[in-house]
């Protein structure tokens, strides 16, 4: 009986072990492809990234693309000029960016087939008032004291908008730490470095509107991150405001509050690369599809115009 | 009320009928009292007839003359009473089961064959077959034969979910007893939570939908257990490689009242608690599910019966370890546990009243719930010194529960009109999802409640339909469905018109068409990637509209020489407010508001099937063909582009097959092929957008094209069986071997990326089963 026992219990092993089997897979070597990464600000010169896509399971590297052609049209289909390249990949041009105009960049490159890609410098949206105070932040874990943010802006109306929204601690003074290896501990350097050092902060919200387009946790009433995306859907062409909250202040540094306008392709852009970031590698997760506005290739030609008030 | 109803139905009978008498009563199995459903009581001399009614009941009502009645049922002789007509007449029929069955003629299916029925797109699944038919460690399963079907499909190896005409795992209204079934998957859909043994009848409906059923838009498996054998103990079960069932039938008085309980039990646990033992230290873990079908019916009068049936299902893993470490004051001791579980609990009340030989009714009081929990904690304990406790566990439930009535009514005027008219009402409670995390620390408790509230809805559902014998030609089922739902502040209604018919071109060859629009309030999240028990139920919101479906189909029935039928459809069906987890989403990412994380969308399925059927004779069986597309379109989805639905099939195949040998031997044999499923992989990687100024550095990205972009390798797979049965002094008993998967293809069940010797990454598929010998001794007295 304990034989028997064994034998049934080895079967049932077998049964769910399962098997597997290598897949011929067009990820293994699928045609490199150009790729575009860039992003246009007001008043700053275009400059853009080309690099390589690889298949899937490619062990081909991805590279630096140097020799390639980088012509910039108008939106009448000027050429502008030629970009060009300044190493590891990366291309300039002396064309500053005008907001309110669209720019079309076809890319060349040996060994690929041509990509472009176009699209606009939105035009920024102003803040038109803000106030801050100190808070109580009813955290799921714990409460704590914070800073919250109230401000207002004007969507313009008869279009549609994309937003990020940050607040960015800038800390002037950066104290290096260095490493003793006598100690095995990290001490502060003695020199100080006068370098700003920006960074987006974590924030919440209980806005509809930054909810309805972002990730909640916790809760359907509380939203975190460090940056929120969202678009004008629910308030179309309407003067609205909006509530954040970041933790307490941390002493010295300054916080400036930014709300960019997206180009619609750059935010979908970062909306679902930032997904796919979040999510990969989790096996319960649902695949993410990465938008790119690159005709015949990969990545992202945007635009960006941001309002500041500090 | 009664007497209202009694009124109208007799005053509209007597304008209908001025010279006619009604012969009544039940068509029930002469060895066991059960009900024949779908028996047929035909006069020969007018051609006029009867189906006998879920619950066996018939009525026929003829010119008062004499009249010379043929009842009959497939598997049973027929019986034969000629009688002078005079007036309303009751006539209950037990028929006994054919000696030969392999030789009979095809009599019973006079009436109501394929070619006859108004209705298409329905098919009773043969009981016998499932328990003939190999199936995967020689678990019977009914969903696994309805796989077999055409425009029938299954999800993934060896799961039982179904996906019919393009719909989804949702969309079928599985009914035992006239309760819905939430979720009918024991092990991750391996196996099916109905017992063959406790079940009396199965019908499948995919299309051409009648009036009566609603609330779902691709499929109705209406199944009715045994009621349990009204003349004598009877008892089957058998014993498996991994699970044993017993069922036991008999009556408590007899010919009045008799009860039928069906147990089953796996015994995975016991197999392989010992083997994760043997290879760890302190660790322990199983799994096992159970179920439990019983039923009991008494019979008041010839007018008056009640039934009460339950059932009762369970799977459950759990796991737990515990280990030590540190030392002297510090040595602490770590225990970890973890449980999954979920289950079915329904529970039915039915009153069969005959308020007159025209007029029958069935009151239904049901209870439903299904639940899923998974849980997890960790007690660390000081034991070397302070003796400090800390607990930490974190819980996931979610669910449904359902209360509800109904009243069904069975009227039948003139044997040209058959007329069903009903409504009920269902409460609702949704538990879409909620987590405990809890921290007791020296005995202080601290616990903190998240996720999305209990949801409570009211549903309601009223119809009525005719299937109305126009001439001898045509015969069509037209009706109505109204229903409503009511959520939050949300109020949702639905008429929907259903009609079918057929129009007999010979005798021989009926051509057939119908049109269904359906509504179902009710949405599943379903994690496209896995099969976890973990699908939600979730009512509709302002932003998640209800589910709506229009399905057309056409087709062809022709019965063929040496007892071959052939049945071939065409259908077209469009879906609206379909939900899908929007890219990213997770069910374990915490307990976001699931409004968030589904997107909306159409859905469309057309294609066309072929099922060559021979019901008798020593080799019977199937051959079952579908050619169909099915596409989704999702605004917030794939960029608003058309994609291919996961379980999109280009071409299905299933081969089901029975022979006998003799009395002692039978063999079984069932071959299916598939086009492989449509999953979304990356094609290409890249570098994604480093914007230092935006505060963004992007990593390599995976690009997908498009979702649902690559095909998975077609599936196909060969099971074997083989029965010997052998009388013994106290029944039968059968030994049932089988070979699952018999020549051993490596099917896929998930793909996945991993490396090889080289180092190298390649695409990778899990194949669950290779051949896999099962046997199963079976046993019934």
């Amino acid at each position: 009986m304990k034989n028997a026992i064994g034998v049934l219990s080895l079967l049932v092993v077998f049964a769910f072990g399962g098997c597997t089997k290598f897949l011929e897979f067009e990820g293994d070597n699928a045609t490199p492809r150009l790729v575009i990464n860039g992003v246009m600000y007001p008043d700053s010169s275009i400059q853009v990234t080309l690099t390589n896509s690889v298949g899937y399971l490619s062990t081909d590297g991805i590279e630096p693309q140097t020799s390639g052609v980088l012509s910039l049209y108008d939106e009448a289909g000027n050429l502008l000029e030629v970009l060009q390249h300044t190493g590891f990949g990366v291309y300039r041009g002396a064309t500053t960016a005008t907001v309110g105009s669209r720019y079309r960049l076809v890319a060349e490159h040996p060994g690929f087939d041509p990509v472009e890609a176009s699209d606009v410098v939105p035009v920024p949206v102003p803040i038109l008032s803000w106030d801050t105070a100190t808070v109580e932040i009813d955290n799921p874990f714990e409460t704590s004291t914070g800073r919250e943010y109230r401000f207002t802006f004007a969507d313009p109306p008869g279009e549609k908008n994309y937003y990020m929204l940050e607040v960015i601690q800038a800390e002037e003074f950066f104290i290096n730490y260095i490493f003793n290896p006598n100690t095995g501990e990290f001490v502060p350097d003695t020199v100080w470095l006068d370098v700003p050092f920006f960074y987006p902060v974590g924030m919440n919200t209980t806005d509809q509107v930054i909810a309805s387009e972002n990730d909640s946790f916790l809760g359907e009433t509380l939203t975190f991150g460090d940056q929120f995306f969202f678009s004008d859907n629910l308030f179309e062409g309407s003067t609205r405001e909006f509530v954040v909250r970041v933790s307490e202040p941390f002493p010295g540094a300054r916080y400036i509050l930014r709300l960019s306008t997206l180009s619609e392709a750059y935010y979908r852009y970062r909306v679902t690369a930032r997904r796919f970031l979040n999510t990969n590698g989790d096996p319960f997760a649902e695949p993410v599809l990465v938008f790119s506005n690159v005709e015949g290739g990969l990545g992202v030609f945007g635009g960006v115009s941001s309002s500041s008030v500090e | 009320m009664k007497h209202l109803i009694v009124l109208f139905a007799l005053l509209l009978s007597t304008a209908l009928i001025a010279q006619n008498a009604t012969i009544s009563g039940y068509i029930t199995d002469a060895s066991s009292g059960e009900a024949l459903i779908g028996a047929t009581v035909i006069d020969s001399k007018s051609g006029k007839g009867a189906v006998a009614n879920a619950f066996g009941f018939y009525s026929l009502t003829l010119p008062q003359d004499s009249v010379k009645l043929r009842v009959s049922f497939i598997g049973f002789d027929s019986q034969f009473r000629t009688l002078k007509l005079t007036g309303n007449v009751s006539f209950n029929f037990e028929l006994s089961g054919s000696v030969n069955l392999q030789e009979v003629e095809v009599v019973g299916e006079r009436v109501e064959n394929q070619v006859e029925q108004s209705q298409m797109s329905r098919i009773d699944v043969s009981l016998d077959k499932v328990k003939a038919l190999p199936v995967l460690f020689g678990e019977r399963d009914v969903l696994k034969t309805i796989q077999l079907m055409p425009g029938v499909q299954s999800g993934t190896e060896g799961a039982s979910g179904l996906y019919v005409r393009g719909g989804g795992p949702d969309q079928n209204l599985i009914l035992l007893d006239g309760v819905p079934i939430y979720n009918a998957s024991h092990l991750f859909g391996f196996f099916s939570i109905f017992n063959t043994d406790a079940l009396n009848s199965v019908e499948l409906i995919k299309g051409g939908f009648p009036a009566e059923y609603g609330g779902r838009l691709s499929s109705v498996i209406d199944m009715r257990m045994k009621e349990g054998n009204a003349k004598k103990l009877k008892g089957e079960g058998g014993i498996g490689l991994i699970a044993s069932r017993l069922t036991l039938e008999g009556p408590i008085v007899k010919d009045k009242t008799s009860f039928m309980v069906s147990g089953r039990r796996t015994y995975i646990d016991v197999l392989a608690r010992p083997l994760i033992r043997a290879a760890s230290n302190g660790t322990d873990g199983g799994y096992f599910f159970y179920d439990l079908n019983a039923k009991i019916n008494h019979k008041f009068s010839d007018k008056s019966r009640l039934y009460l049936s339950g059932y009762l299902g369970r799977d459950r893993f759990f796991a737990s370890d515990t280990y030590r470490y540190g030392s002297g004051a510090d040595r602490t001791e770590e225990s970890f546990r973890a449980e999954l579980g979920w289950g079915n609990a329904i529970a039915a009340l039915r009153w069969n009243y005959i308020f007159s030989p025209r007029l029958f009714s069935n009151t239904t009081v049901t209870y439903s719930q299904y639940d899923f929990s998974v849980g997890s904690s960790i007690e660390t304990r000081n034991i070397g010194g302070n003796g400090e406790e800390q607990e930490v566990g974190i819980s996931y439930n979610s669910g449904i529960r359902d209360w509800g009535g109904k009243i069904d009514f069975n009227y039948y005027p003139v044997p040209d009109h058959r007329v069903k008219f009903g409504g009920g009402y269902t409460y609702h409670t949704f538990v879409p999802g909620i987590s405990r995390l809890n921290d007791v620390t020296d005995g202080a408790l601290n616990e903190l409640t998240f996720g999305a509230d209990e949801i409570y809805a009211h549903e309601f559902a009223s119809y009525i339909q005719d299937d109305w014998t126009v001439n001898d030609r045509l015969r069509i089922n037209g009706g109505l469905h109204f229903s409503g739902f009511f959520v939050r502040d949300e109020e949702y209604f639905s008429l929907q018109p259903r009609i079918s018919g057929r129009y007999l071109l010979s005798e021989l060859t009926a051509l057939k068409a119908s049109y269904a629009h359906m509504a179902q309030f009710l949405h599943l999240l379903s994690n496209a990637g896995i099969g976890l028990p973990t699908d939600l139920w979730v009512p509709p919101t302002d932003e998640i509209r209800p589910q709506f479906a229009d399905q057309v189909a056409v087709g062809i029935v022709r019965t063929l020489p040496r007892n071959f039928e052939i049945n071939i459809e065409g259908y077209y069906k469009w879906m609206r407010n379909l939900i899908e987890y929007r890219d990213g989403a997770s069910f374990v990412a915490g307990a976001s508001n699931w409004e968030d994380q589904v997107a909306a969308g159409n859905g469309w399925s057309y294609g066309a099937e072929i099922l060559l059927e021979k019901k008798v004779g020593k080799t019977s069986g199937w051959v079952g063909y579908t050619l169909a597309w099915t596409n989704r379109r999702f605004e917030e989805l794939n960029f608003g582009n058309t994609f291919p639905y996961r379980y999109d099939r280009r071409h299905d195949i299933s081969v089901a097959l029975t022979h006998v040998f003799n009395e002692r031997v039978d063999v079984g044999l069932v071959w299916v092929y598939g086009t492989g499923n449509a999953v979304s992989l990356p094609i290409e990687r890249y570098q994604g957008l480093a914007d230092p100024i935006a505060g963004f550095f992007g990593g390599d990205i995976g690009h997908i094209e498009s979702r649902n972009n690559y095909r998975m390798p077609a599936y196909h797979r060969l099971d074997l069986g083989v029965n010997l049965h052998k009388p013994t002094k106290w029944g039968e008993r059968t030994w049932n071997f089988g070979l699952y998967n018999a020549y051993s293809r490596q099917n896929p069940f998930f793909l996945y990326f991993s490396t090889d010797i080289n180092g190298d990454q390649r695409l990778t598929q899990l194949a669950l089963f290779p051949v896999l010998p099962s046997f199963t001794y079976n046993f019934k007295f």
